[in-house]
């Protein structure tokens, strides 16, 4: 079973993030929500319509940014546009005005007349999100959208993803197992492991799992300090401990926390040799909720088998 | 752009783009045409031998006539031969129509159609239209080198007897076409959808009239060959290029329609059904 019983809700004009590793059951969720797999049970309702019975005008309402690059590689991407905008009945002169408004936005407009097989990896993940947005849908579905993208492209991805949710006012579901992608993108974040959620909330309020900041400070004769002293003395610290010789200072907000604690430290006679501030990432709630993190590697599986099929097809 | 008319450009498209794999949908039935055709000479088989008495042959020559005519409905086998390849031609190639399903499950463009509301027919629809156009204009190429390899037409052949063939050709090759592709509905390997074709093209086209005539085939392979809509596409098109004739046998007519219209149902039913889910 890929997903078990998963209980949640998304709101209108938020970007939620499903975050997890690969065979979570994130494809799942996004492809039962997208009418493109039949749920065995439970109930969904999609802007107050019912999934399973209510379909035909589901589809009409969301638009899906698929994981794999299923752009028409054999036409160009304005082609691939209008063929799209046709399939929600969209008339030509219309879809041409609103494909020139979305490439440009997403820079593409000087590609759209090549065949998509000449795009590069980035251009075509921007071509499928003009693809995904030409019928304007309330609802957009991202499946891993900046997958297998060097760094910089998936800044810039985030950008786009960005200006959709602020221009059009897109409530956008998306899928991910990049923790930097989901902390700098969603609103709101489901961490999703062996098919159910196992935390849900804002970025913030999943670190906020972790008991809070760590302060790392190097100091001459940390032995010798008064832990307790500490954790009396200075505001919000939680835990204090003695680490590869470096003093772990366990508190909320921590750049808040510093100056006092350096004060303190000052006050009593600590001579501090350096001060490192580490924030609690999603990476350490998944494993502080896990136990296991969330790994890379298998990414690039997924797109090889279709890399080959497109390779082979052009024979 | 309404979407049956913008998934049909979508797939003339990208079949005019493979221009070379067009070229090679010729190779076969050209085979056929030349090679088999040219070299099965059957009027030659039956040269009378210089030993028969000169007063004979007259008499022999005309009675060979006759029972080759009889037979074949002329006596030139290059033409019986070339008038049943044209509908092999649209056999094999509606049997391949069903690829381009199967190859947009495999991408993932089919999901990409399914998340859509599109009806469903029309993802059906829109390749049984562009498989008959493409076959028709590759069945034009074919007709001409056939006449250039020496096709004898019949002497009351005009551009309606033309037309007509289009019209045979076309319902043949949505019949076909709609059979194939509902097939491959359901395939999502197309090895599959060769293994099926392999074992369908030529068992289809030996139980048929397309080589040699059915009233000289054994009792139960002409009752396959009466069933099999190549049959009925050769006698119409041998009415309309042989005999120059364009008065139809109705129950062949008939046949090949009732065919193309179940199938084209049977399909879109199929299509409603199967393709609301991935």
């Amino acid at each position: 079973m890929a997903v078990d019983h998963i209980d949640f809700e998304v709101y209108e004009g938020e970007i939620f993030g499903f975050l997890g590793p690969n065979g979570a059951g994130k494809t799942t969720t996004i492809n039962m929500l997208n009418t493109l797999i039949e749920p065995t049970e439970g109930e969904a309702i999609i802007d107050g319509y019912k999934l399973g019975k209510d379909n035909e005008e589901i589809r009409k309402i969301i638009g899906l940014v698929p994981q794999e690059l299923t752009a028409d590689d054999e036409l160009t991407g304005l082609e691939n546009i209008l063929i799209q905008a046709s399939l929600y009945g969209i008339n030509k002169d219309t879809a041409l005005h609103k494909a020139e408004e979305l490439l440009d936005m997403v820079d593409l407009k000087d590609a759209a007349n090549r065949l998509v097989k000449t795009y590069s990896g980035g251009m075509r993940r921007r071509l499928e999100l003009v693809m995904g947005l030409i019928h304007r849908p309330k609802i957009l579905f991202l499946d891993e959208p900046t997958l297998g993208l060097d760094v910089q492209t998936r800044a810039r991805i985030w950008e786009y993803i960005r200006s959709l949710r602020d221009i059009y006012g897109v409530t956008i579901f998306m899928t991910t197992h990049y923790m930097e992608e989901a902390d700098a993108l969603c609103d709101r974040i489901g961490i999703i492991d062996r098919g159910k959620i196992i935390a849900i909330g804002t970025p913030r309020e999943l670190k906020n799992l972790l008991k809070g900041d760590i302060i790392m400070i190097e100091v001459e004769n940390g032995v010798d300090i008064d832990y307790q002293d500490i954790i009396e003395n200075v505001s919000n610290v939680k835990e204090v401990k003695y680490v590869d010789g470096r003093l772990a200072v366990t508190t909320e907000r921590g750049e808040y926390t510093i100056p006092e604690l350096l004060n303190h430290l000052h006050s009593k006679n600590v001579k501090v040799r350096g001060v490192e501030l580490v924030k609690p990432s999603l990476e350490q709630v998944f494993l502080y909720l896990t136990g296991r993190r969330i790994r890379d590697e298998e990414a690039i599986d997924s797109l090889s088998y279709r890399a080959i099929m497109r390779r082979r097809r052009r024979i | 752009m309404n979407a049956l008319a913008a998934l049909v450009s979508r797939e003339m498209k990208k079949w005019y783009r493979r221009r070379i794999a067009i070229l090679f949908t010729f190779v076969t039935p050209l085979f056929w045409l030349a090679l088999f055709g040219k070299s099965m000479n059957l009027y030659k088989l039956f040269k009378i031998p210089d030993t028969v008495p000169p007063q004979f042959i007259n008499i022999i020559q005309e009675a060979i006539d006759q029972i080759i005519i009889a037979a074949f409905g002329t006596k030139d086998y290059f033409t019986f031969l070339a008038t049943g390849m044209f509908s092999v031609f649209i056999l094999f190639s509606s049997m391949f129509s069903g690829m381009s399903l199967i190859f947009d499950r495999r991408l993932g463009y089919l999901s990409r159609l399914l998340v859509s509301p599109v009806k469903r027919e029309i993802i059906f629809l829109s390749r049984v239209i562009a498989s008959t156009i493409r076959n028709l204009l590759q069945f034009t190429a074919l007709f001409i080198i056939a006449l250039a390899l020496g096709l004898n037409i019949g002497p009351g052949f005009g551009p309606a007897n033309l037309l007509v063939m289009y019209i045979v050709l076309g319902i043949l090759s949505i019949a076909f076409s709609s059979i194939f592709i509902t097939v491959s509905l359901k395939i999502e390997e197309h090895d599959t959808a060769i293994a099926i074709t392999n074992l369908l093209n030529l068992p289809l086209m030996f139980a048929s009239n397309s080589l040699f005539p059915k009233e000289q085939m054994p009792i139960w392979l002409q009752i396959f060959a009466e069933i099999n809509p190549l049959t009925h596409s050769n006698i119409l098109i041998r009415t309309l290029v042989i005999e120059g004739s364009i008065s139809l046998p109705i129950v062949s007519l008939t046949y090949l329609i009732t065919i193309a219209v179940i199938a084209i149902i049977i399909g879109i039913a199929l299509s409603r059904k199967i393709l609301q889910h991935l």
